[in-house]
């Protein structure tokens, strides 16, 4: 299992790598000269000393690769560099975001996996029926909807009719202020995870070993509660993982509407103030966590299928 | 006249399934009647039906089959019970061991706890007392390391060894009719051989239907022998009887086919089960077809000597 | 094919992307008033028989704004499939064809774009890029073009275990018949499901980046970039921002319908299974 593992994490590393050539050079598509821009201030453009003597206190000058290795060489060692506009470190804001971050994605969750699971059980026993047509139209809606758009509703709704739940803000991090988002990105998340959790259970009661089950004198509900259900929740338990990959994706728009300050927030600020060295820093910091994201499903699956945990004895 | 009521008592038995491509006539009236203690051999090709018939006695069939005719068990008529009263009867009185155990094992439960489910449902035993009843049944069946093959999963076990798992499976809550499904298919011969022994000795107080293609394992351990086609039993008797004289052309040919025999194969393919030949359903691969054989169905004839046949020739 | 027709999702998907084609491609025709028109003396009107689906901000007509602005997710749509499908399957060509450190080195490029959750990717790209809607076309782009790669350069892949290669090429079959015959069949299904909902997908996308007010500059009328318009206004004049978000959602699902139908023709049919 070790091995296993070991040998997953020495695959991914030059895709890292690539990773990091992208998220470093990424910013040199940018029109302009960053430290002119940056610079820019109402009383007119920078002169040409100030832009200079900003380029060669941010490392500017030094060519390209240079500045790629040095930037890497960092952040080997946790030193994402400084932000251009506050001039904190980039380290702590990543990090200080992430953690908002992951408050919101795990409440989220929830939202999918109460929501997801029971309908898409639902769907699987009554399959082509109105309430599995229902589900599954629900479940593409789901993926349809813009999260920016569903968002707005949302808060039309409970914010501004109802005025049950406040509009935006993290009002340090409690639940009256989690509850739109999450369910923002809860429902997105579960439209993709009820129509696995519906296909994965239909498969598993087409096998054999349900009838042998019938053929023993099980109850049904036990059939499919237990026989069925344990085979059928190991591909949904597996790709919870790649749900959470699938919410950092919403979480982008999503927390900026809420004024929720994650990572995705912190992504669209920077670009907005062209704060590169947060953009470099956070692109690279949320790819690592999507790659090990990914890493935990394909090790958690060999883990739970108890045909390749074990050797084949014959 | 019959004195004493059959174990198990087949009646015009009828199973229809509505597919995409049409309906599927998987088998029409069957009339089969099976002793106590007795071992009957259910022989035919694959699709002629002999697992529909097996799958249909315990209602195990999906819920768009339609299932006609008459089951009685011990002279209740299986169709007519309910949900309820049928799971009772399953799994205690009658059990199924379904073809190819690979598939029909739950790969994400141990061994040991598959066949302990049985115990603890019909006998309402505690894990502490089923799981020792387990191993002792695990052992029955001749299974070496019996207590470290109970906590294996299914896909750690060989064939041979799955398929006696399903045996002491069937067998835990004491059944008095097993319908046992190509037990020994994919199996090699000396695994074979071991496996039908086994089978003889557990069933020799109780009543087994023995689905089968291969007539030789089937003659093996079974009294009497039913040969299907196309849905239909075409002959019944005794199993010297069918041996040393076949009295269907079908039965003729099979026994043709056996590599003792010569190997000799019957011409033709089997019919599909939704568009089916008129008249006698073998008639396309007769070499006495008559033309009655192509107008009319024959019915089951009961012979003086208690043997059956489904055939124009002896009308 | 008599399934296709039968096939309820692509017949609800393909009936609505047709409808949205005619709308986009006579949009002059079906708008009733002229997009771009500012008048800041019926600004913010809600829906009414004159403007059906009421004013912005500046005055312009809603719904002639949602009628030329399928025009313009139309356009970023199939533009971004197409240049997504040719650097794809040129990348996967070379990859699965040459094999050895080309194919290498793409992989790894592949698998360095997906690390990247596409939000991301896409957000920084149009963001780096620089305001237009090409750049948002750039950007989408590099997001979609890893899953056509990997489909050609499997099926390339594919193919060259097959024995029946070394028969052909005995028989003087030049590697170009190969790729037409052999390879070319087996990617045209998958790829047409891929596109399909990829088409789906980046007008989300873009809708989203525009929102956000990367790509679209404005007057040009965007459905994204609509509802960013709407975003101030969410008390007075909800209608601002209710209607581009259901079309996007529409035609999204639309697309997502088709893809559903193909993919589910396309995959081997499951036939009812019958013991026997």
């Amino acid at each position: 299992m070790l091995a296993y593992i070991l040998k997953r994490i020495l695959l991914i590393t030059p895709a890292l790598l690539f990773v990091s050539i992208i998220s470093f050079s990424m910013v040199y598509l940018a029109p302009g000269d960053p430290a002119e821009i940056l610079l820019m201030s109402p009383e007119g453009s920078p002169s040409p000393e100030a832009i200079d003597a900003f380029r060669v206190r941010m490392g500017l000058d030094q060519p390209i690769y240079v500045q790629y290795l040095r930037w890497l060489d960092n952040v080997l060692h946790g030193d994402f560099g400084y932000s251009y506009m506050s001039e904190r470190p980039v380290a702590d804001a990543i990090m200080t975001s992430f953690r908002a971050t992951l408050k919101l994605s795990v409440v989220s969750m929830i939202v999918s996996i109460v929501v997801s699971i029971p309908l898409g059980i639902l769907a699987a026993m009554k399959p082509n029926t109105i309430i599995d047509d229902l589900c599954r139209f629900g479940a593409l809606i789901g993926v349809s909807i813009p999260n920016f758009w569903q968002a707005f509703l949302l808060i039309l709704l409970f914010s501004v009719y109802l005025d049950w739940l406040p509009v935006a803000g993290y009002g340090g991090g409690d639940l009256d202020h989690m509850i739109l988002p999450a369910i923002t990105l809860g429902t997105s998340s579960a439209a993709v995870t009820t129509r696995l959790m519906r296909s994965s259970l239909l498969e598993a009661l087409s096998q054999d070993y349900i009838i042998t089950a019938r053929a023993k004198g099980l109850p049904e509900r036990v059939v499919i509660g237990k026989h069925a259900l344990k085979n059928a929740l190991i591909p949904v338990v597996t790709m919870l993982g790649l749900n959470l990959g699938f919410l950092l994706n919403g979480a982008v728009v999503t927390e900026w509407i809420f004024g929720w300050p994650g990572i995705g927030d912190l992504v669209v600020d920077s670009i907005y103030q062209r704060d590169y060295t947060v953009i470099q820093g956070s692109i690279l910091f949320i790819a690592v966590i999507f790659v090990a994201l990914n890493l935990i499903v394909d090790i958690s699956y060999t883990y739970l299928n108890p045909r390749i945990r074990y050797e084949v004895v014959d | 006249m019959r004195m004493k009521m059959s174990h198990l008592e087949i009646s015009n038995l009828r199973v229809f399934f509505p597919t995409d491509d049409g309906l599927v006539k998987a088998t029409n009236c069957v009339d089969l009647q099976i002793e106590e203690g007795e071992n009957l051999g259910l022989i035919g090709e694959s699709g002629s039906g002999k697992t529909v018939l097996g799958m249909a006695i315990l209602r195990l069939l999906p819920k768009d089959a339609r299932v006609e005719g008459e089951v009685k068990f011990n002279g209740r008529d299986l169709l007519s019970l309910s949900d309820e009263e049928m799971r009772r009867v399953r799994g205690r009185e009658i059990v199924m061991i379904l073809q190819n155990p690979t598939n029909a094992l739950n790969p994400v439960f141990t061994v040991g706890s598959q066949i302990e489910e049985v115990l603890r449902l019909h006998e309402g035993l505690g894990r502490r007392s089923a799981r020792k009843r387990v191993v002792g049944l695990l052992k029955k069946v001749k299974i070496r390391d019996a207590s470290k093959r109970a906590e294996e999963y299914p896909h750690q076990l060989s064939g041979g060894m799955k398929e006696r798992a399903m045996i002491a499976m069937a067998l835990a809550s004491d059944p008095s009719l097993i319908i046992a499904d190509e037990p020994t298919k994919g199996l090699d011969v000396t695994i074979k051989r071991e496996i039908l022994r086994l089978l003889k000795t557990m069933t020799e107080t109780k009543s087994m239907i023995f689905i089968t293609h291969d007539l030789a394992s089937a003659a093996d351990i079974c009294e009497r022998i039913a040969v299907m086609y196309a849905g239909e039993l075409l002959e019944i008797a005794r199993t010297e009887d069918l041996l040393n004289d076949p009295l269907h052309p079908y039965t003729k040919g099979f026994l043709g086919a056996l590599p003792s025999r010569g190997l000799k194969p019957v011409r033709g393919t089997c019919p599909s089960l939704i568009d089916l030949p008129s008249g006698c359903k073998f008639h396309p691969r007769c070499d006495h077809a008559m033309e009655i054989c192509r107008r009319e169905h024959p019915p089951m004839l009961q012979r003086e000597d208690g043997r059956e046949v489904r055939c124009f020739l002896y009308a | 094919m008599k399934s296709w027709i039968k096939n309820r999702n692509i017949l609800i998907g393909l009936s609505i992307i047709l409808v949205l084609i005619f709308i986009a491609a006579f949009a002059p025709v079906v708008a009733p008033h002229d997009p771009t028109e500012v008048n800041s003396k019926i600004r913010l009107q809600p829906p009414s028989k004159e403007y059906p689906f009421g004013t912005d901000h500046m005055g312009r007509c809603i719904l002639s704004r949602i009628v030329f602005g399928a025009r313009i997710s139309f356009l970023v749509g199939v533009a971004v499939i197409s240049g997504s499908l040719l650097i794809g399957i040129v990348l996967g060509t070379v990859s699965g064809y040459f094999g050895g450190l080309a194919d290498d080195l793409i992989m790894r490029l592949v698998d360095g774009f997906l690390a990247i959750p596409s939000m991301f990717l896409a957000l920084a790209l149009a963001g780096t890029l620089g305001p237009g809607l090409f750049n948002l076309m750039m950007a989408l782009i590099a997001v979609e073009w890893t899953s056509y790669a990997r489909v050609v350069r499997g099926s390339i892949l594919s193919v060259k275990e097959q024995e029946f290669i070394e028969a052909t090429r005995g028989l003087g079959a030049s590697d170009q018949y190969i790729l037409v015959h052999h390879v070319l069949p087996n990617i045209i299904s998958p790829i047409i499901v891929i596109a399909t909902l990829g088409i789906g997908y980046a007008i989300l996308a873009a809708a989203g980046l525009s929102f956000l007010g990367f790509g679209v500059q404005p007057p040009t009328p965007e459905w994204g970039a609509m509802l960013d318009d709407g975003r101030l206004f969410m008390r007075k004049a909800p209608y601002i921002m209710i209607f581009p978000g259901l079309a996007i959602m529409i035609t999204v699902l639309a697309f997502n319908f088709l893809g559903d139908g193909l993919r589910d023709e396309m995959d081997p049919r499951f036939r009812k299974e019958i013991p026997h």
